[in-house]
């Protein structure tokens, strides 16, 4: 069934997703590397699985372009299942992290390996291929053979060899993982630039959370098998909903408290300070553990009442429009905070007294890592 | 979180949905009936003949307590670790300073002499201990030339013979093994040893030294294997029954039984197994204990040195590489010399060729056509089963792999006399035919080649099959079209190699063959073994022509194949 949907993201209405994960599980032994995923990509869109290594980012990648099986659960891609077709029938693109240039062959050859497969040939076969080593620049080199190319290039190939055949699903491995930083971030802008002339759906799994950042409509954050937050970028890191993620997109300093009454509210005490009132005290009982993340971002230099934590400066380094600040907490422990480079900001061994900025102040349970504030 | 496992799938199911999803299987399936039949079927019939006594006709160990106590069968023992003893301390004594030389050091002419050490690997080992004869038997050319000085040398027959032909037969074994071990030892390593204050010396001595000491002792359980193992340089130095070792006595127990005793020469066949297998197993365990002795940094590179040493030390080396692959020349050399009784004279002469090719019936042919059989189907089996025992893993990859590996350790008359065996009546009667020695060239070397083919694969970037599996094409084709090409290179080599091995093949081939399936190695074998001195330098040089000119053919094939790379970063 050819759809002819003009999608866009917004189209998950009527029409459905054009990728629905539901339910899928995948087992090795006695390892569970996915413990039922949901995930539903809008036509066009660019989904992201981010997560630590082994955190099953890869293995759903695999299944959904058939290199694994799963065990439970369906993968359906505009409406149809593809749980029973073979890899080599299911026309999805995908460009690895070793790029996989067939060595033998040459650059031209590596592009019009999937079209002669689907019967193309002649006069169209060299069209296309020459249009799409056109889209990543490198017709110059289409005779060439991999071993003298660098990644950067091999990448290249591969993406116009993914790109050529026109698939219903463009599946990305970690394709920068193997370039220098500069490449990578050129890389990664001309992918997305392609990506949405195109309008081709896409998952692209990487570790690296800038990236994911930089590329993506959405961001699926994965943990230990599982799907721990799935939003656009801004959201992930503004409004991470456990521990994990808060953690792992943009990192934080954790701290442990409770929640004490304080006055008509309620109020955090830290280790070491005096306690702070919450303006938000929704879904908190005094008594409560809890762990405090504070992004390093997220503190301002306050004195006296408004002064939540403090701490000695051990280092101080300037890093151009902000200066970073390693401090060592009264209560044991150190933590990191940026604020912007300006006269007067504490020095190595004095005692710098911070605020929290209003609106900050992430709490999360102390024993399971949920969100409560 | 706790998730439900997926519903446990009978044995069965299992299998059935192995099969579909993968036709592989398949392949696999048919190579584990062909060993089945051609490598576990033979040694089980060795093993149960053991075990049945030869006087009593019961089961039980009365063969092994008979081999014990008699004095022969312990000699044949002794003479067999005397033997393997003294030759491998002699190729360590070989192997060992050629091997630290070449990969600490770079001198003129260091590739010419490799390849010569190389080629030293490559002839038949039973025409280099008949070339030892040629030099040093009872007229043999240095032996005649002291004798005219009126001095008596040494006899070359014998324990110390056998073990000096073996030895240098065997050395490129331990110059291949510990130069591996010696140039990946990182050179921050002793950098690190010399910067805390120790002289060269002694960072060499408490550094180098611990780090490749399981790499030659290794490559000395590997000569040690091979020396056991080998049935023409005993057979022809040790003059058969007159210094019998394990693959000798095995041989002629199994030729005086056809008449009235059975089960002598399974037992010796199953002892012979037995130590061989001790052998492989110290050396695997011995292997998976190998100390990292690369952190990945910086590999050991050669150092140049000064013009003058370099120089001296070219020359030893290439003196002590002349001394090794002198049997191939005084072989070939003396085809060429006129015999007079036993003792060639300084007169040139076609006359040994006459002949030998008067002589010959189908011995070449028979050798060409067999060899060449045995190398296609090796070559198309090896490249497939290495391919499938390094891409799958489970329970059929693992049996796999070690039921081919198995003809690697069993010694070739041992895999001989148990082929004579099973095969001499329904439902497979194949003694006294072609198909025999094909089929037991084959099983042999399948290892070598298997072993050749899954190293290559593993090299390659498994990302490449899926990349072409993703751009729709079915997994057969994709084999064809991605693998085999990238694996030709890989394959080539062990072919040639395996050529080489085939084409000279004596241990087991001297068991099974007849008279109308006499090969090549087999009249070279007969002639040197008290016939014609002359007609037995022709074959041996016949042999060493026909590999060289088929290596040569190897090296142009795979000279074409540009190298590319394996698709690995």
């Amino acid at each position: 069934m050819a759809t002819s949907v003009d999608g866009g993201i917004s189209a998950a209405g009527a029409q459905g997703p054009h990728v629905r994960i539901s339910g899928l599980t995948k087992r090795f032994e006695a390892f569970q590397a996915l413990g039922g995923i949901d995930l539903d990509i809008a036509r066009g869109e660019l989904m992201t699985l981010l997560g630590p290594s082994g955190c099953g980012k890869t293995t759903l990648l695999r299944t959904v372009a058939g290199f694994l099986r799963n065990d439970g659960g369906s993968i359906s891609v505009g409406g149809r299942e593809i749980d029973d077709l073979a890899p080599h029938k299911r026309n999805f693109g995908m460009v690895f992290q070793s790029y996989a240039i067939f060595p033998h062959l040459s650059v031209k050859d590596n592009v019009a390996y999937g079209l002669k497969a689907r019967g193309v040939g002649g006069k169209e076969l060299t069209s296309r291929v020459m249009e799409a080593l056109a889209s990543v620049k490198l017709e110059a080199l289409a005779e060439r053979f991999p071993d003298a190319m660098s990644g950067g290039q091999k990448q290249r190939v591969g993406l116009a060899r993914a790109m050529v055949i026109k698939p219903e699903l463009l599946l990305m491995d970690e394709p920068l993982s193997n370039l220098d930083a500069k490449l990578r971030i050129e890389m990664r802008q001309e992918i997305r630039l392609m990506q949405k002339q195109l309008g081709i759906t896409t998952l692209y799994v990487t570790h690296d959370q800038e990236e994911a950042m930089a590329i993506s409509d959405r961001v699926a954050v994965m943990d230990r098998g599982t799907l721990q937050q799935v939003a656009a970028p801004e959201a992930i890191y503004d409004n991470p909903v456990n521990a994990f993620v808060t953690d792992f997109i943009g990192g934080c300093n954790w701290f442990d408290g409770q929640i004490i009454a304080l006055g008509s509210g309620l109020g955090l005490a830290l280790a070491g300070e005096a306690p702070v009132l919450l303006p938000a005290t929704a879904g908190l009982t005094p008594g409560q553990m809890v762990r405090l993340a504070m992004r390093t971002e997220d503190f301002t230099l306050a004195g006296g009442p408004d002064c939540a934590i403090s701490g000695t400066v051990l280092i101080r380094s300037y890093l151009g429009q902000r200066t970073r600040l390693r401090l060592r907490h009264a209560a044991g422990g150190e933590f990191d905070v940026d604020l912007p480079s300006a006269p007067g900001l504490p020095s190595e061994r004095e005692v710098a007294h911070l605020g929290f900025l209003p609106g900050r102040t992430r709490l999360f349970a102390a024993d399971d890592g949920r969100r409560l504030v | 979180m706790t998730l439900a496992a997926p519903p446990r799938k009978g044995h069965a199911e299992r299998a059935w949905h192995a099969l579909r999803t993968d036709p592989w299987t398949l392949v696999a399936l048919a190579a584990l009936a062909f060993l089945a039949v051609f490598v576990v079927l033979p040694l089980f019939e060795l093993l149960r003949q053991s075990v049945i006594g030869q006087e009593s006709g019961r089961f039980g160990l009365e063969n092994f307590v008979t081999f014990f106590e008699s004095r022969y069968f312990r000699r044949a023992l002794g003479n067999s670790f005397l033997v393997a003893t003294l030759g491998t301390v002699l190729a360590l004594m070989i192997g060992l300073p050629l091997a630290f030389v070449f990969a600490r050091y770079d001198f003129p002419a260091k590739r010419w002499i490799e390849v010569a050490i190389l080629m030293s690997m490559l002839s038949p080992p039973f025409v280099g201990a008949y070339a030892w004869i040629l030099m040093f038997g009872r007229s043999g050319i240095v032996t005649e030339a002291g004798r005219s000085i009126g001095l008596e040398l040494p006899t070359i027959y014998g324990p110390v013979g056998i073990a000096i032909a073996s030895a240098f037969g065997l050395y490129p074994l331990v110059f291949l093994v510990v130069r591996g071990a010696l140039s990946r030892v990182s050179a921050t390593i002793e950098e690190a040893a010399a910067s805390l204050g120790r002289s060269p010396f002694y960072v060499v001595w408490s550094v180098t030294l611990p780090l490749v000491i399981p790499a030659v002792v290794t490559s000395a359980l590997l000569v040690f294997l091979g020396i056991i193992s080998d049935f023409g340089t005993p057979a022809i130095l040790g003059e058969g029954e007159r210094y019998p070792v394990l693959a000798t006595l095995a041989f002629s127990l199994y030729l005086s039984e056809i008449g009235a005793e059975t089960g002598m020469a399974a037992t010796t066949s199953m002892i012979l197994v037995g130590l061989a297998l001790a052998l492989v197993l110290v050396a695997r365990f011995l292997a998976t204990r190998r100390l990292v002795a690369n952190d990945g940094a910086s590999s050991r590179s050669p150092e140049p040195l000064p013009a003058r040493t370099a120089w001296v030390m070219a020359a030893g080396v290439a003196a002590l590489v002349l001394i090794a692959n002198m049997p191939l020349f005084v072989v070939v050399i003396s085809s060429f010399l006129e015999v007079r009784g036993v003792v060639f004279q300084p007169a040139l002469t076609l006359d040994n060729y006459t002949k030998a090719f008067g002589a010959l019936g189908n011995a070449l042919t028979n050798s060409l056509i067999y060899a060449s059989v045995a190398l296609a189907l090796t070559i198309v089996a090896g490249t497939a089963l290495g391919y499938y025992v390094s891409r799958r893993s489970g329970p059929l990859a693992r049996i796999l792999d070690l039921l081919i590996m198995i003809p690697y350790v069993v010694p070739g008359t041992v895999l001989g006399i148990g082929y004579a065996q099973v095969f001499n009546g329904p439902p497979l009667f194949l003694t006294g035919t072609a198909g025999i020695i094909a089929m037991v060239y084959f099983v042999r070397k399948l290892p070598y080649m298997m072993r050749a083919s899954s190293s290559i694969v593993y090299q390659i970037d498994r990302n490449l099959e899926d990349a072409s599996l993703n751009l729709g094409v079915p997994p057969g084709q994709g084999f064809f079209r991605i693998m085999v090409p990238l694996m030709r290179p890989g394959v080539l080599a062990g072919a040639s190699i395996a050529w080489v091995e085939i084409f000279n093949e004596l241990s087991a081939s001297i068991v099974l063959y007849t008279g109308a399936t006499r090969t090549l190695p087999i009249a070279a074998y007969q002639q040197s073994l008290g016939g014609d001195v002359g007609m037995a330098a022709a074959y041996a040089t016949m042999l060493i022509v026909v590999t060289a000119a088929a290596l040569t053919l190897f090296m142009l094939a795979s000279r074409g194949q540009k190298e590319k790379g394996l698709g690995l970063l």
